[in-house]
């Protein structure tokens, strides 16, 4: 009964499929961490290495919503923070951790920006450079940047759970044959 | 006895001049507003020479331009500007959602033309509430001024409307060609490179910053 049980599993394979999506997911997600980023630190057509701080913090600022501290901090530590999320999901590595954070990160982001939205703030929204007004449409697309982290970060599971079970059944198959 | 009266005195006027000239150095010098060569009227607060050129395209109908200008642009030049650090430059960019910023604008051409920019940038902000509700610009401003001032400055704008006009639109022109989408915007020039801060706006704290930095290059 349970060798009928264990074919049965085993004959469904796991269908490449959705291993595909989510590599597309995830280094689509990744790329726009990367780009994210390098907005940020290359912008008025020239790198900004020695003086990005300054410029992202001012449009963090304009969300007057973190102390002072905080922005200085923000200002200089996030965009190296997405180059090391958007590299992260790009080689897949810790993949279902790393989905979390860019979730957590993101919903943060649409958090800050539909308070400033709300609050009718005329600022520049600071995602992809300093020139890009907030509005519905940076809303809509952070909205969308949310459902694709979290598409990754569950898929990132389900893919490790599947993984896991199949694993499980190939043993207990093994176990069964050597007996 | 008036030999020691005569010295008393002499003190008092060294003392008295030396505070006076102190008062006076305290205080920018719109050296950069009134009639540039060619009669282009300029908007500009402080020493042209200064090393750093701060460009504030902005609208003087419009709130954020009025609390930028309150928390930020204030500080700027007493801090800046005063000191020859940075030389301020105002940008017409008049928005057609406030039907009196044009006005105001034209209003503060003329007085840029006879050399009244700072004070009259002071007393369109600092009344900005009073005039946007109903256009009565000239009416609430003009308290601002001596009246004979404030008649030099409706004369020239009645006598130079086309050259005014020209004025704000090359401003306009300028701010779309630096894709200017919000007021206030605000460039920064130092070291020979013209960069655009986040619009809308920024925090003194952060601007000192950005300033004390370039400065320090």
């Amino acid at each position: 009964m349970a060798t009928t049980a264990i074919s049965a599993d085993t004959s469904a394979r796991p269908a490449a499929w959705p291993r595909a999506l989510l590599l597309i997911g995830r280094v689509a997600l990744g790329l726009v961490f990367v780009v994210a980023a390098y907005t940020k630190l290359h912008f008025n057509g020239a790198w900004h290495f020695s003086d990005y701080y300054f410029f992202f913090g001012m449009a963090i600022n304009s969300y007057n919503m973190v102390p002072f501290w905080a922005v200085e901090l923000m200002g200089r530590v996030l965009p190296w923070f997405e180059v090391a999320l958007g590299l992260a999901l790009i080689s897949g590595i810790a993949l279902r951790w790393v989905g979390i954070v860019a979730s957590v990160l993101l919903l943060a982001f649409i958090g800050g920006m539909a308070r400033a939205y709300v609050l009718g703030l005329e600022i520049v929204c600071g995602c992809f450079g300093n020139s890009e007004k907030l509005g519905p449409l940076t809303l809509a697309r952070d909205g969308s940047l949310l459902v694709l982290a979290l598409a990754v970060t569950v898929g990132a599971f389900l893919i490790k759970k599947r993984a896991e079970r199949v694993r499980a059944v190939l043993a207990a198959r093994q176990e069964t044959v050597s007996s | 006895m008036n030999t020691f009266l005569v010295r008393r005195i002499g003190i008092f006027f060294l003392i008295v001049g030396m505070a006076s000239s102190l008062a006076v150095s305290a205080r920018p010098i719109p050296q950069g507003a009134g009639l540039a060569a060619g009669g282009a009227i300029r908007k500009g607060i402080g020493s042209t020479s200064a090393p750093i050129t701060m460009e504030v395209f902005g609208d003087f109908q419009c709130p954020a331009c009025r609390s930028f200008f309150e928390s930020t642009v204030k500080q700027v030049i007493d801090d800046y500007v005063v000191p020859g650090k940075v030389y301020l430059v105002h940008r017409d960019f008049p928005l057609e959602i406030h039907p009196y910023a044009m006005q105001a604008a034209r209003l503060a051409n003329a007085a840029a033309a006879s050399g009244q920019f700072e004070a009259i940038e002071r007393a369109l902000y600092d009344h900005q509430e009073q005039w946007s509700i109903k256009g009565n610009i000239e009416e609430v401003v003009a308290g601002s001024f001596p009246p004979a001032t404030f008649k030099k400055f409706q004369a020239y704008e009645a006598q130079h409307l086309a050259e005014i006009n020209a004025s704000i639109d090359r401003d306009k022109s300028l701010g779309n060609q630096r894709s200017v989408n919000q007021t206030p915007t605000v460039f920064v020039t130092a070291h020979g490179k013209t960069e655009a801060l986040p619009g809308g706006g920024v925090d003194y704290k952060l601007l000192k910053q950005y300033f004390d930095y370039l400065l320090r290059q």
